[in-house]
């Protein structure tokens, strides 16, 4: 029997990291974007960037190693911080090794092209970490809606239908031909289920924290958006 | 917690387009759901999604290939599992290159799956948005667009209409290859093989993803039947809008309906308000065929619409020819001009190396000319610098001199280009000179013979142009003074030496002559007085020939008295010595002796005074008398030959003593003699003279050399030359002599 990869994201890690596929295809699907992100960040515009694509696999690598820093984990830290432990030191791995080969031709060598007024790569990797969350808050939302029935279903379309489409809820009333009170209880009960939704994902990336920890956590994330 | 703006905003990102990154276990494949996929096929991830699945890339275990899985999405499949077998079945059926082939399908599975090629590239969106202005590159764009109308008609040929055509769902590959995608939406029409439509469903904005919604399609490229959601009406001409629609954003930069929000598109479309589109495609500045095409296509009523795809590929397709065509044209007639002007460029370049070739040719015959006349300029210069020289040597009977001079200019003739006529000046000039030189020699000669001194002065006047033998006197002066004016007074003076010599008076012969000779004599001396100009001197002949001895005597007196030019007292001293033939020829050398007190000078007063005196008339102490006046004759003349032989040949006399030879006198005369050679190699008497010192020195061996080589030039010894050899037989004793 196969454990259940969605429990915890330790669990997500060691069945990757005892290689079960789906696990580690699962873990590359949803971190590939944030460690691309922060290393295509960190390497902008500088010679690094070429080795881009062996920095992220060496960061999977160094995720599954069980040697590795997850053997150096207990299981009770943050995932988010030790994702970017993982790469930050892959980054620099690569960093050094790129400066001792420049340096052995007798090359000066500059790894990064700073640019002005854009955010450094740990700002980079933060929002990229918080727009994984929400996007999967949304695609677990609508995992329940689909457990849950037609109902919350609609509640799917109508937050669809109000953050993308932009819709108004009146003019959703009218489109769905009831009352505007009735979209605003849906609304207020599809925006409650988004909320428990990132909680679930953040719980599901710190499974021994507190509530107050996760409300905490989610508080902080947000904040990246203003 | 933060405030609601930030949970607005979480939301809005969670829900975005391009749905969450990440699937949950339930979506991916798993071995209960699709035990095919897993047993063949490795998922290597997510490449997108459909209107009603997800796409990921798989590698096929078994083929050893990458291909794209498509799996319907959970919550469809239900629902939309008949659909997305159609979807299968017309990506399988339409076999085109603009389609991307479906290899198998796998209806059985819990959630069913088709593979497919797999393709990679950039969609036509990407690829549009890119640009920077919509005229970026948009021939490019319009080929890729008539691929698409193309893969269409081939679709309305068969049957089928897309329903959700726009950029984002045609993939342009690496090496230019052009697909449609997303055949989800796609119906059969005619309800043959494929089932009917599914229910409506509708886009997210731009986005890949479709969920159950009202209508199919994309708001912002949809034709109103679309909007309107009236499925049965919509067939080949909504998808001609849909590439009507994707023309405008060609030209355009946007599609034709434009608005902030899904509902805003929705009813733009649904009420078929193109006018905004219209407008944007009349001023994009594409060519009129397009316009139109665009018009056409994006009309609401689908009656005003092309009929299919097809119709529109041809369209495209005869405005890409017209364009190639066009190109074609251009290129021609750019080759054409090319050509035209490489010809011009050519005739221009041959006429330039013709005219620089002409240049370089009249450069290189004007500066060989100028060159030629430069160098001619500087000969004749020079030529004429020595035919002065040469005048000047004449001017002083300087003949040698002159002579050398003429014949270094005739040298110079021979040896470069000279002006013809200086040429024949020089040539003139040289004949003169010479005749003249060989008169002068004569009256060097002292011991010529009659005979030959008539026939020397005959040839020398002949080529001087005067014909002596065959003109009176008279005529023989007019011809002096009208030929040889500046010479008339020394031609006249050698007529004058000419006729002496005649009667013998210059020998010692001392005969009378005959009457012959003496109307010779007569002519010459009349001949003279026709040519001298000098009236003394004409008196003096025509005492002469009368013989008026009286009258000579006069002007001997006078001639002491009176000073007359060198010339008149030379004439006087002949004519003397004609009248005195038979007697002793004192006055005469009297005159010679007077005339040197007045001309000291004068080189035939002291040439004749070193004859005279050397003849011994006056006894031996005269030798020293010669050898003084044959030295001033050389220092006055030193380039002359005569001079230098007469000089040499009296200190050889003076030499040959009574009281026995003078090696001094000798060794002098032997230097003077060589000398005289030197001038002129064929001076008979300088020979002569240097074979007789060079005898009385003891050098009889060498001096017999020179006596043969004499008589090879010139037959027989002159007499004087003979007595000379004979001379040498009573060779004094050898020994010093003190000089006296």
């Amino acid at each position: 029997m196969q454990k259940n990869l969605q429990e915890t994201c330790w669990t997500l890690v060691h069945g990757a990291a005892d290689g079960r596929a789906d696990a580690r295809a699962l873990f590359a699907e949803v971190y590939l974007p944030i460690i691309r992100a922060y290393l295509a960040a960190r390497w902008k515009g500088g010679p690094m960037l070429d080795r881009l694509d062996d920095a992220v696999q060496d960061t999977f690598l160094e995720c599954f190693r069980g040697e590795g820093a997850l053997g150096r984990l207990d299981g009770d830290g943050r995932f988010r911080t030790f994702l970017f432990a993982v790469v930050r030191n892959v980054a620099r791995r690569h960093e050094e090794r790129l400066v001792k080969d420049a340096g052995r031709r007798g090359e000066a060598l500059s790894l990064a092209q700073p640019t002005s007024g854009a955010p450094g790569p740990s700002r980079v990797y933060d929002r990229a970490w918080l727009d994984t969350l929400l996007k999967r808050a949304a695609a677990r939302q609508a995992r329940w809606a689909d457990e849950a029935g037609a109902e919350a279903q609609r509640r799917i379309e109508l937050m669809r239908l109000r953050f993308v489409d932009g819709l108004p809820i009146r003019e959703i009333a009218e489109q769905w031909d009831v009352p505007a009170a009735v979209v605003h209880r849906e609304y207020r009960q599809a925006r409650r289920e988004f909320k428990r939704a990132l909680r679930e994902e953040v719980a599901f990336h710190q499974p021994d924290a507190s509530s107050d920890q996760i409300e905490a956590e989610c508080a902080q994330l947000l904040e990246l958006l203003t | 917690m933060s405030g609601d703006a930030n949970w607005d905003e979480a939301m809005r990102r969670g829900f975005a387009e391009g749905a969450p990154p990440v699937e949950s276990e339930n979506e991916l494949p798993s071995g209960d759901a699709l035990p095919d996929v897993n047993r063949r096929y490795e998922i290597l991830g997510v490449i997108g999604r459909g209107g009603v699945g997800l796409v990921y890339r798989a590698r096929d275990k078994e083929l050893g290939r990458e291909l794209a899985v498509k799996v319907l999405h959970a919550e469809l499949a239900d629902g939309m599992a008949e659909r997305f077998f159609e979807e299968a079945q017309i990506g399988a059926q339409l076999q085109h290159p603009g389609i991307v082939p479906v290899y198998d399908l796998e209806f059985g599975a819990a959630r069913p799956y088709f593979t497919m090629k797999l393709v990679e590239g950039r969609t036509l969106l990407e690829l549009l948005r890119e640009r920077p202005d919509a005229g970026h590159d948009q021939l490019l764009f319009l080929r890729q667009f008539e691929k698409v109308c193309e893969t269409i008609a081939y679709a309305h040929a068969r049957g089928v209409v897309h329903r959700d055509l726009k950029p984002a769902n045609v993939m342009v590959g690496a090496f230019g290859e052009v697909q449609t995608l997303d055949w989800g939406f796609a119906k059969v029409l005619g309800g043959e093989g494929i089932e009917k439509a599914p229910a409506t469903v509708r886009s997210q904005g731009d986005s890949h993803a479709s969920v159950v919604g009202r209508a199919i399609g994309t708001p912002a490229y949809m034709a109103s039947e679309q909007a309107l959601g009236d499925l049965e009406a919509l067939d080949a001409r909504t998808d001609v809008f849909c590439l009507g629609a994707i023309l405008c954003e060609i030209l355009t930069g946007e599609p034709p309906h434009r608005g902030d929000d899904s509902v805003t598109l929705l009813k733009k479309a649904a009420l078929g308000d193109l006018a905004d589109a219209h407008a944007r495609v009349d001023a994009c500045g594409a060519d009129r065929e397009l316009i139109d095409l665009a018009h056409r296509c994006l009309q609401m009523r689908k009656s005003d619409r092309p009929a299919d795809a097809g119709e529109v590929a041809g369209a495209v397709g005869d405005y890409l020819a017209s364009i190639e065509k066009r190109a074609r044209d251009a290129e021609l007639a750019a080759a054409e001009e090319r050509a035209r002007a490489a010809q011009e460029r050519k005739a221009k370049r041959l006429t330039l190396v013709l005219a620089a070739v002409a240049f370089v040719a009249v450069s290189v015959g004007l500066f060989t000319y100028w060159q030629r006349t430069e160098r001619l300029r500087e000969n004749d210069l020079e030529v004429e610098t020595l035919l002065r020289t040469a005048r000047g040597h004449a001017e002083r009977r300087d003949w040698g001199q002159a002579q050398a001079a003429l014949r270094q200019a005739s040298t110079r003739i021979e040896a470069s280009d000279v002006s013809p006529s200086i040429a024949g000046t020089v040539r003139a000039r040289s004949d003169t000179v010479d005749a003249l030189a060989r008169i002068y020699a004569i009256r060097y000669e002292d011991e010529i013979d009659p005979a030959a001194v008539d026939r020397v002065y005959a040839a020398a006047f002949q080529e001087l142009g005067i014909d002596v033998r065959a003109n009176d006197a008279a005529a023989i002066g007019a011809m002096i003074v009208q030929r040889h004016a500046s010479m008339r007074d020394e031609l006249a003076l050698a007529l004058d030496d000419w006729a002496s010599r005649l009667t013998g008076e210059e020998t010692d012969a001392r005969q009378q002559p005959d009457e012959k000779t003496l109307a010779q004599w007569r002519k010459l001396v009349s001949a003279a007085n026709h040519a001298d100009g000098n009236a003394w001197r004409r008196s003096l002949r025509t005492a002469a020939m009368d013989a008026d001895r009286a009258e000579l005597d006069r002007l001997a007196t006078e001639i002491k008295t009176e000073p007359h030019p060198p010339e008149s007292i030379v004439l006087l001293y002949h004519a003397l010595r004609h009248a005195q033939l038979r007697e002793r020829n004192g006055m005469a050398y009297s005159v010679l002796e007077d005339g040197f007190e007045h001309h000291p000078s004068d080189f035939w007063i002291n040439f004749l005074l070193a004859r005279d005196a050397s003849r011994g008339r006056r006894g031996q102490s005269q030798g020293d008398v010669a050898v003084r006046h044959a030295g001033i004759a050389v220092a006055l003349r030193p380039g002359n030959a005569e001079a230098r032989a007469a000089f040499g040949i009296h200190l050889m006399r003076r030499a040959r003593g009574r009281d026995g030879l003078d090696q001094e006198d000798l060794a002098q005369a032997r230097r003077q003699l060589e000398k005289a050679i030197e001038l002129d190699p064929t001076n008979v008497r300088a020979r002569c003279g240097l074979a007789a010192a060079l005898f009385w020195g003891g050098e009889k061996e060498r001096a017999e050399e020179i006596l043969d080589a004499v008589r090879a030039d010139n037959n027989r010894l002159p007499a004087f030359y003979s007595r000379m050899m004979r001379a040498t037989e009573s060779t004094p004793r050898r020994g010093a002599r003190k000089r006296r």
